[in-house]
């Protein structure tokens, strides 16, 4: 685990070693990895996020902070600041980003992206306790997925 | 970040380094404070809560434990036994029992943490709400008071 000390405007963060896991490419910078509770199961592993229904996105590990390549270790952001995050906005008519949004691990699964998600009975959708794994702080509003910034919470 | 470590009767707490971008007035010791994410949007700046609606309490920072002028730097407390936090109970949230979950305040604009309903048997109904600690005193009242509380803001 490696933590950075706050630098004037470069903020603290945290980060851990992980192993790609996922066989089949390299992960890059501001994918969202979920940890590997099918394949590997040693806490090490991450890869690629599964359906949201299958851990309530508590299973969601952080953010890939540099390219790794298949069955490499690399480094993954658990905590703080992150300006490159692929985000895309929940399905539902209310589901905008925005500033602040709390944001969780998609919820279709099989790709590497953070979503909104319904956080009241107001809504369409039925309520589920889901875990989120940060905050929003840019605004996106969109289905099709974006690079945003957002602040980590994953620990 | 800074880590202490257990000391005979002196928990063990982390804090991070925030500047207080709230260009008002000094923040101190024992005010919850959340990231700013309309102004500064850098991960290092903390200000006043909003309304937590804008962000079910997770964009909470977390308790500051020093005087930080405008614009300077300074130490937040992001998890561990915090004995003066400033806190009041919802007008329409629980009365605050010994582990009674706290979060971020529901209205904004002020520096407190609050109790807030956990489930449907409340006349708000369910909100997903995201607390950032658990209280260590017992507190009923709307009118703001410190109490103690183990913060887990990380």
């Amino acid at each position: 685990m490696i933590f950075q000390r706050v630098n004037r405007d470069d903020p603290e963060k945290i980060f851990i070693v992980v192993k790609n896991s996922y066989g089949t490419a390299s992960v890059t910078n501001g994918m969202a990895v979920q940890w590997d509770f099918l394949s590997a199961v040693d806490g090490v592993g991450v890869s690629i996020p599964t359906a949201r229904s299958t851990n309530a996105g508590i299973a969601t590990a952080g953010i890939i902070a540099e390219t790794i390549a298949a069955n490499d270790y690399g480094l993954c952001q658990v905590y703080g600041y992150h300006a490159s995050v692929i985000f895309r906005a929940g399905t539902g008519t209310s589901l905008a980003g925005n500033l602040g949004s709390s944001v969780a691990i998609n919820q279709a699964g099989a790709v590497w992206a953070v979503e909104t998600y319904f956080t009241s009975t107001n809504s369409a959708a039925a309520f589920l306790q889901i875990y989120p794994c940060g905050f929003l702080m840019s605004i996106h509003s969109s289905w099709t997925t974006s690079r945003v910034k957002m602040f980590i919470k994953a620990l | 970040m800074i880590f202490q470590k257990i000391n005979r009767d002196d928990p063990e707490k982390v804090f991070i380094v925030v500047k207080n971008s709230w260009d008002t007035a000094t923040i101190t010791s024992g005010m919850a404070v959340q990231w700013d994410f309309t102004a500064d949007v850098d991960g290092v700046g903390v200000t006043q809560p909003t309304a937590r609606s804008t962000n079910a309490g997770i964009a909470a920072a977390g308790i500051c434990v020093e005087s930080i002028l405008t614009g300077d730097y300074g130490l937040v407390q992001v998890y561990g036994y915090h004995p003066s936090v400033i806190m009041k109970c919802s007008t329409d949230g629980p009365a605050g029992g010994l582990g009674s979950p706290l979060a971020i305040n529901a209205a904004g604009g002020t520096w407190d943490v609050e109790t807030f309903f956990t489930s449907t048997n409340s006349a708000a109904g369910t909100v997903m709400v995201q607390p950032c600690g658990f209280l260590l005193s017992i507190f009923s009242s709307w009118t703001t008071s410190r109490v103690k509380m183990f913060v887990k803001a990380l």
